[in-house]
């Protein structure tokens, strides 16, 4: 099943198929806590992660009933993976919930206000405490206030007013916690259900449950963001064909009427910025794109698009030609173009890539698509790294231009001059290491994927050790290109997780990496948690040349390794704390 | 609303709902189950049983229709009558 579950059949069909899930299936547990039975709403949470989940087996702790910041201490205190917090307006103020202001008086607004604002703060630090333990999702007040709270009949009110004022504080303050993310539902035609909430407490209809558990798991689990994206050029990062009218002819102006291919560059401008690879594919003179690429009101830099690929061949050898320029798949990628043909033939020849139309001449399916990619390309946070992604692959790609004149590829390497730096406190405070463990699937021991809480919890176990490793050479730098970590108990040196960016192939730095660790702990042994996956073939040639013949757990005598090959080549030195 | 056009209809699609909620009963079990025999079956499991009666029917239940609500034979003939009410 794919897509918002919106019914209860499908969420309960959707738990039921995990049911099959094999022995062994890593768990995934996710938090909920509300001041009410959350019922449906626990159902079509479970399901919406799990359906985002699909390697997990999910399961779903629920919080107290009562007051809030109780449930989300109970439920933070069963040290969930995840955790969704629903808050409503009775939350802060019991007299703000139907049930409620059914026997109450009708109460002041100061009054009012003054209590929502002592209960946000209590809302607050309990959110705060359970977002050191995993990632929080919280879904805001979404409805009506009760009927006799209500102002005239679509028209605001002044106590609508003062709450959603102190609701915007509140946002505001949780949006300061790494680790807190508000999560908002869409929809929202039918959001309250009376005879539900008088039933049984419970206040959401069974539409508006369901939105807001898509909500939150959407929050909480995002797929892996795509990581390239290709473009056409003649109607779609401009309007009209640049070979035919002209380097000065082609638009993305609103004068012209052709501003959605503006709104485009701007967001490819953006999705650079944020270290997404643009590259352009485009059936044109190499020369006229050129010269088109380089006016000054481009509004996407021509330094932000690499590789460009303009030619009369198949696009699908272009795009051939781009992903092996970024060394990544076809699975991380995006391909937009206006022609139905070239994604078909593109498609084809690459199955897994994403080809989406740019609908030239249909603005608001333009905007559909700008919000798409820039979905598919959202990450969480930014790091170093993704400021020089773009200018490390033409780091790369210079270096493979001089690897191809060389004759000598161990006098290669040396003349790069590389160095290589080790970083062993700041790797387990690293976003770019979790980052890193869990988008490469080349280079990556085993193919684990790793949590943020979990990963600091795993620095903390004794004789444990994590390396972020960097990397710069005389092309220019990689920055953290390698994550590895493990556990030494007595001599015996365990490596549970090791990954290696694509972009940093070809250079020893494994070797190097591997040499420092022995050179650093002296074990007598080192294993390593080694499983071979789809895609991490690399690793596995590399354990067949340290002596592993088996995928698991096992480990070879340290003096035995044969680094000696490699080593020397680059400088290695600890980064200093 | 929508319509069933036989009792058998009707009975099965109550039975699919019930399954749904209970996977783990066989037919026989499912056909006689019963909210005091059954211990699975509780608020949490009735709420799920309306909800999704109301999304097969595409209606609204009453409280005197879901009080009724304690076997599925019950079940079948509050149903039975919401599809001859609606004839």
């Amino acid at each position: 099943m794919t897509g918002t579950i919106s019914t209860l059949r499908e969420a309960m069909t959707a738990i039921g198929q995990a049911r099959e899930l094999p022995e062994g299936t890593p768990s995934l547990a996710v938090g909920i806590a509300c001041s009410f039975t959350p019922l449906h709403l626990q159902t079509f949470l479970h399901a919406s992660v799990q359906q985002a989940s699909p390697g997990r087996r999910v399961s779903v702790l629920p919080g107290l009933y009562g007051p809030l910041p109780e449930s989300i201490q109970h439920v933070a205190g069963q040290k969930p993976d995840l955790c969704a917090v629903v808050v409503e307006w009775s939350d802060l103020d019991p007299r703000l919930g139907v049930r409620e202001s059914a026997t109450a008086r009708r109460a002041e607004i100061d009054d009012l206000s003054r209590t929502a604002q002592a209960r946000l703060d209590r809302i607050h630090d309990a959110l705060a405490a359970t977002a050191s333990v995993c990632p929080v999702a919280v879904v805001l007040p979404t409805l009506d206030l009760p009927f006799i709270y209500a102002a005239a009949p679509g028209r605001a009110g002044m106590l609508e007013a003062r709450l959603e004022s102190l609701v915007a504080g509140f946002r505001e303050r949780i949006l300061g916690h790494d680790g807190i993310r508000v999560a908002v539902p869409v929809g929202g035609r039918s959001r309250r259900d009376l005879q539900s909430d008088l039933r049984s407490g419970f206040p959401f209809t069974s539409e508006r449950a369901a939105e807001i558990a898509d909500a939150a798991a959407r929050a909480l689990v995002r797929p892996p963001a795509k990581k390239g994206l290709i473009t056409d050029l003649d109607d779609t990062l401009w309007r009209g064909l640049v070979g035919e009218i002209g380097v000065g002819a082609v638009t993305w102006d609103l004068d012209s009427g052709s501003l959605v291919h503006g709104l485009y560059q701007q967001l490819l401008a953006e999705l650079s910025r944020r270290g997404a690879l643009v590259g352009v594919c485009s059936k044109n003179d190499p020369d006229v794109v050129a010269a088109a690429l380089a006016r000054p009101d481009l509004l996407v830099a021509p330094d932000a698009l690499f590789p460009v690929e303009a030619s009369w061949g198949l696009k699908s050898a272009a795009v051939a030609a781009i992903l092996k320029s970024w060394n990544i798949s076809a699975q991380d990628v995006v391909f937009v173009d206006d022609s139905d043909l070239e994604l078909a033939e593109v498609a084809a020849a690459h199955p897994g890539i994403t080809t989406r139309k740019f609908p030239t001449q249909d603005p608001r399916a333009a905007g559909d698509l700008l919000n798409e990619l820039n979905d598919l390309f959202w990450r969480e946070r930014l790091t170093a790294e993704d400021a020089v992604r773009t200018s490390s692959l033409r780091a790369s790609a210079a270096l493979e231009e001089a690897r191809e004149g060389s004759t000598d590829p161990v006098q290669f390497l040396r003349d790069l001059q590389g160095r290589i730096d080790i970083d062993e406190v700041g790797a387990w405070e690293s976003a770019r290491a979790v980052e890193l463990i869990n988008k490469t699937n080349q280079f990556n021991l085993n193919g684990r994927r790793v949590g943020e809480v979990e990963w600091r919890t795993r620095g903390e176990a004794d004789g444990a050790f994590g390396w972020s490793v960097s990397y710069t050479d005389k092309f220019g730098t990689l920055g953290a290109i390698s994550v590895l970590s493990g556990v030494l108990v007595e001599d015996t040196l365990t490596i549970d997780s090791w990954v290696l960016s694509c972009r940093a192939f070809s250079r020893t730095i494994e070797h190097h990496v591997l040499a420092a660790l022995v050179e650093r702990y002296r074990p007598a042994t080192v294993r390593f948690e080694f499983e071979p996956t789809e895609r991490n073939g690399v690793v596995a040639q590399l354990m067949t040349a340290l002596g592993y013949t088996e995928a698991g757990v096992s480990g070879v005598d340290a003096a035995r390794m044969d680094l000696s090959g490699s080593t020397g080549i680059h400088t290695v030195d600890f980064v200093s704390p | 609303m929508s319509t069933f056009d036989s009792v058998e209809a009707v009975d099965a699609a109550v039975e699919d709902c019930v399954r749904t909620v209970f996977p783990q009963l066989s037919d026989d079990e499912l056909r006689t189950a019963t909210r005091q025999g059954l211990e699975a079956w509780d608020s949490l499991a009735t709420l799920s049983l309306i909800t999704l009666i109301e999304e097969t029917w595409d209606v609204m239940l009453t409280d005197d229709e879901v009080a009724q609500f304690s076997s599925v034979e019950q079940i079948k003939t509050v149903m039975a009558a919401r599809q001859g009410s609606s004839a």
